[in-house]
């Protein structure tokens, strides 16, 4: 896909609507969806290779979406421990809400203060297929690059809808 | 006294206009100043967004930007 045939974001008083495509609801479903089950800690019962195979998958993803804030060992490693579970659940528990949002029509009701939730996932569920190098193409013929790109398209979409005077700061 | 940078890296995922928002609400940084540190995090390659005189405050905000998927850096000026 490219852009999305539909995605429309309406900001209202206390809420935000969402208006997915039917070409949109099945990749957000799969992406939010996989990267929730990659940052679960509670593994499900797999055979010995499956889940070492899930766990290396998974730290490498973790190092992605959580880089290190410090380049001395240490300070990172006492970062990790105050704050790396909380960074996890935090983005765990806010792709179930995202998720839960989504309805089979493609429309999505969220409370406008908790819309960051949407804002976090849509970037960060980009970490399943790209590195930092690019932000996606949603004209790409590589596949993680297109869908890469059509998240970051989203994103960009409910930030500006949010918050129209981002929209008007010009870069170039 | 220890003084403790919250330093934003550049990368080529997140587009300018999310680190800008980030900017100036996770670390509490006026948007026109949020916009200029994000042309230096362009332009450089990163941008000091906060000096705090404690650790525990500079990780907090740290936090706050990484759970928005930017590269941050907890540095301490001695």
């Amino acid at each position: 896909m490219t852009e999305p045939s539909e995605f429309d974001v309406v900001v209202g008083e206390n809420q935000v609507l969402i208006k997915l495509g039917e070409d949109v609801v099945p990749v957000l479903r799969s992406g939010i969806g996989a990267l929730a089950a990659y940052i679960d800690h509670a593994q499900p019962k797999r055979g010995l290779l499956e889940r070492r195979r899930f766990e290396r998958t998974q730290r490498a993803l973790l190092a992605r979406l959580f880089p290190s804030v410090s380049d001395y060992a240490p300070l990172a490693e006492e970062f990790d421990v105050r704050w790396g579970e909380h960074l996890r659940t935090g983005l765990f528990a806010a792709c179930h809400r995202v998720l839960a949002s989504i309805t089979d029509d493609g429309t999505a009701t969220y409370p406008l203060d908790a819309v960051d939730d949407w804002i976090r996932v849509l970037g960060q569920t980009r970490m399943l297929w790209m590195h930092r190098s690019s932000a996606g193409d949603v004209e790409s013929e590589d596949l993680r690059l297109r869908t890469a790109g059509v998240y970051t398209w989203m994103q960009q979409q409910v930030i500006v809808a949010v918050r129209p005077e981002l929209a008007e700061v010009a870069w170039t | 006294m220890s003084v403790y940078r919250v330093v934003v890296l550049n990368d080529n995922l997140n587009t300018m206009t999310l680190v800008t928002d980030v900017i100036n609400r996770a670390c509490g940084v006026p948007l026109p100043e949020a916009v200029t540190m994000t042309r230096q995090i362009h332009a450089e390659g990163r941008a000091t967004v906060s000096l705090t005189p404690t650790r525990e405050a500079a990780e907090q905000m740290a936090a706050q930007v990484l759970g928005f998927g930017l590269r941050v850096k907890v540095e301490a000026n001695r």
